[in-house]
């Protein structure tokens, strides 16, 4: 009986360091933030890593407490987003994710004088709660164009995308993707007189964590001839830019072609700076900053924004971008100091040896798309992503 | 598909099996002596941690693996500990080493840095040995080896007896004068010792870097696959290259896009898991494992 009480107690303790452990943290001056992750979590590369930068930043620029709740499941998003309102501590609760939503549009009708935000969300409608959506689909279109473009000077006919679990964010990037390919077939046939079929490879892995299936589809792709493959499953790029490495190594090489493109985090310093030619931006961190900043400022008010190529939340990845993931990879671990020169020398020749009418082909297109004289497919399409898989074939 | 398409499926496959056979292998030296141990996911992820860090630190590919597989001995020699001397719970241990795993690897990758990923520089890690028609991994070889040797080794040697004993009737091995206890030890350090080995793998040699995930459910299926072996170590073999050519197999063909109109790929990225099922569920009930398996030995 003794050691069944002793059990209990110990279950006790356990559970209330489970429930109350995410709670617990040092007091300081200013006032308190809060960010949900979803099923991700920490350590994703993507949308949860980058959130986490962005409410860090705020934390230390403002002088705020930032406390970051972890969801282990599916069932944890509700609980662990009504514990953080119900304390009325928070300034603002930040919840990372899609996989959010249905929890976080409960959540903001009980608690209506909490201030809420949620990212990749736009379609809740809350008074209290501020939604911010990407055009991941412009950014896509942009990597696209490069991409069929550099495939077609190197001489290779097709292009891959290796994508994570089928949901309707990542339609966007399909989208995109494909009209970028199409465009920028038309572009190279244009400029150079000569015609561009890149077609295009892609695979829903299924999964955002098994970084075989990274691998394993890049190699597929690699074998049927791709000149590049977007990562667009967060931590799957490891595989990608592994596959891509031991490809380019059976060769006796170290630079690409074959590349890898990178996703949401700026990722061309990885590779040696010489097998990542662009990366999509998705500057998760500058929207939750954003929202921060607009509670610190009073400015605070529920209602979509959408961040895109116009104002600074979707980028194709550039010099300075580079070097601020640098310090980033250097932060990490990843790379030392003493690797700075060495990849950003790679990186420039890289870039250096893809003709200079790409670079200008790609920044054409950008304007276009920021002027709105060219409209990218999917700015949501879950519905339609059947007939723009037809009107841009692969 | 093409016909020299083969051959990178092939290596692949020979890639996938290599952790997958590595835990089963242990596991099935463990569960000979009636350890049962379901903590082969957490263990794996463990020393998939701990061969990337020391990789880096010893900067030698070998000293990585060593680290690996020395982490997961230790592990092994805590499961071990509680589960014979302490008489433990071996499936509570099990799932409290998975747990462990999860939130250590996570929170030490945010504290080894920002980005919660860590890489293992690209001359630290294994060489694959060129072959012509592909790279392999020299880990291929070891792993197709220690199978046969552990075949051997619970088949063919005194020490297999004892073990197996140990895990048929402890109170029969006890009066036969082994300590039942310090062969299950035994036994335990030895797995893990392989477990240990098939994490560093992950990390220093097949992906080139640890995520908090890496494992992405390897070790279950590596206890899927012990099942169907029935603790034999050359089927264990067989059973992890058939897993790892399915799930090769399916990532490959959904790039092909005339496949993907012909079948939707959600269907091939069932077929891993469908063909363990239906083995597992074909070997099950025809396999026979330890009578003690699972239950602390007490002298009475």
């Amino acid at each position: 009986m003794r050691i069944f009480r002793n059990k209990v107690a110990v279950l006790l303790i356990a559970l209330f360091a489970l429930v109350a452990g995410p709670f617990l943290g040092t007091a300081v001056a200013g006032g308190k933030i809060a960010l949900v992750t979803d099923l991700g979590g920490r350590g994703d590369l993507s949308f949860n890593d980058m959130g986490f930068k962005g409410a860090d930043e705020a934390a230390a620029k403002f002088d705020l407490e930032l406390v970051t709740i972890q969801s282990n499941s599916g069932t944890d998003y509700l609980p662990n987003l009504q514990n953080a309102a119900r304390t009325g501590d928070f300034d603002i609760i930040v919840g990372v994710g899609f996989l959010l939503a249905d929890a976080m549009a409960e959540v903001a009708d009980q608690f209506p004088d909490q201030n809420f935000a949620i990212i990749d969300v736009t379609w809740l409608g809350k008074p209290n709660l501020m939604e911010i959506g990407y055009e991941e689909n412009k950014g896509s279109a942009l990597v696209g164009a490069l991409g069929a473009m550099v495939a077609a000077h190197n001489g290779y006919d097709k292009i891959g995308a290796v994508l994570g679990i089928e949901i309707p964010v990542l339609y966007k990037f399909e989208a995109g993707y494909r009209y970028g390919m199409h465009w920028g077939n038309a572009k190279y046939a244009e400029v150079t007189g000569k015609k561009a079929d890149v077609g295009l490879l892609w695979s829903y892995t299924g999964t955002f964590s098994d970084i075989a299936k990274g691998k394993a589809a890049t190699e597929a792709m690699l074998a049927q001839g791709a000149g590049l493959v977007y990562n667009v499953a967060g931590p799957l790029g490891i595989g990608d830019l592994e596959a891509i490495t031991e490809h380019l190594e059976a060769k006796g090489r170290s630079a690409g072609p074959p590349f890898m493109i990178g996703v949401d985090a700026n990722q061309d310093w990885m590779g040696d700076g010489h097998r990542v030619l662009a990366s999509m931006m998705k500057r998760v961190d500058f929207g939750v900053y954003s929202a921060v900043e607009s509670v610190v400022n009073g400015t605070f008010e529920g209602g979509v924004i959408i961040l895109g190529p116009n104002n600074g939340g979707i980028a194709m990845s550039g010099k300075q971008d580079l070097a601020d993931f640098i310090d980033f990879g250097i932060g990490g671990g990843a790379i030392s100091e003493s690797d700075r020169g060495r990849i950003t020398d790679n990186w420039v020749a890289m870039r250096a040896a893809v003709p200079g009418w790409i670079w200008d082909a790609v920044d054409e297109l950008a304007a276009k798309i920021g002027s709105g004289e060219v409209v990218i497919p999917c700015g949501w399409c879950a519905d339609t992503i059947d007939q723009i898989r037809a009107d841009y074939p692969d | 598909m093409e016909v020299e398409h083969l051959w990178p499926i092939f290596f692949i496959s020979l890639h996938a099996m290599v952790p997958i056979t590595l835990a089963a292998i242990g596991e099935t030296i463990e569960e000979s002596a009636g350890l049962f141990n379901i903590g082969l996911e957490g263990m794996m992820l463990i020393s998939a941690l701990t061969g990337a860090l020391g990789a880096e630190y010893t900067g030698s590919a070998v000293g990585g693996l060593l680290v690996g597989l020395s982490t997961g001995a230790l592990l092994g020699l805590v499961f071990g500990v509680i589960n014979t001397y302490w008489k433990g719970d071996q499936l509570i241990t099990g799932v409290g080493i998975n747990l462990l795993a999860l939130g250590f690897v996570a929170f030490m990758l945010v504290n080894l840095g920002a980005p919660g990923f860590h890489i293992v520089p690209r001359d630290v890690q294994i060489k694959l040995i060129p072959l012509g028609v592909g790279a392999v991994s020299p880990l291929v070889f070891v792993t197709v080896a220690m199978a046969f040797v552990v075949y051997w080794l619970l088949h063919r040697t005194q020490l297999g007896i004892r073990i197996k004993a140990v895990g048929e009737n402890p109170a029969a091995a006890d009066v036969a004068g082994i300590s039942v206890n310090a062969v299950r030890l035994g036994t335990a350090i030895a797995a893990g010792a392989l477990i240990g080995l098939a994490g560093a793998y992950l990390s220093v040699d097949w992906f080139g870097a640890v995520t908090k995930e890496i494992t992405a459910g390897r070790g279950f299926i590596a206890l899927a696959i012990v099942v169907f072996s029935g603790l034999n170590p050359l089927l264990a073999l067989l059973g992890g290259f058939i897993f790892g050519f399915f799930d090769g197999f399916a990532t490959w063909v959904s790039t092909y896009p005339k496949i993907k109109e012909i079948i939707p790929w959600q269907f091939v990225a069932m077929a891993p898991y469908i063909v363990t099922l239906l083995v597992v569920a074909g070997a099950i009930g025809r396999v026979r494992f330890p009578k003690a398996l699972g239950i602390p030995y007490l002298r009475e």
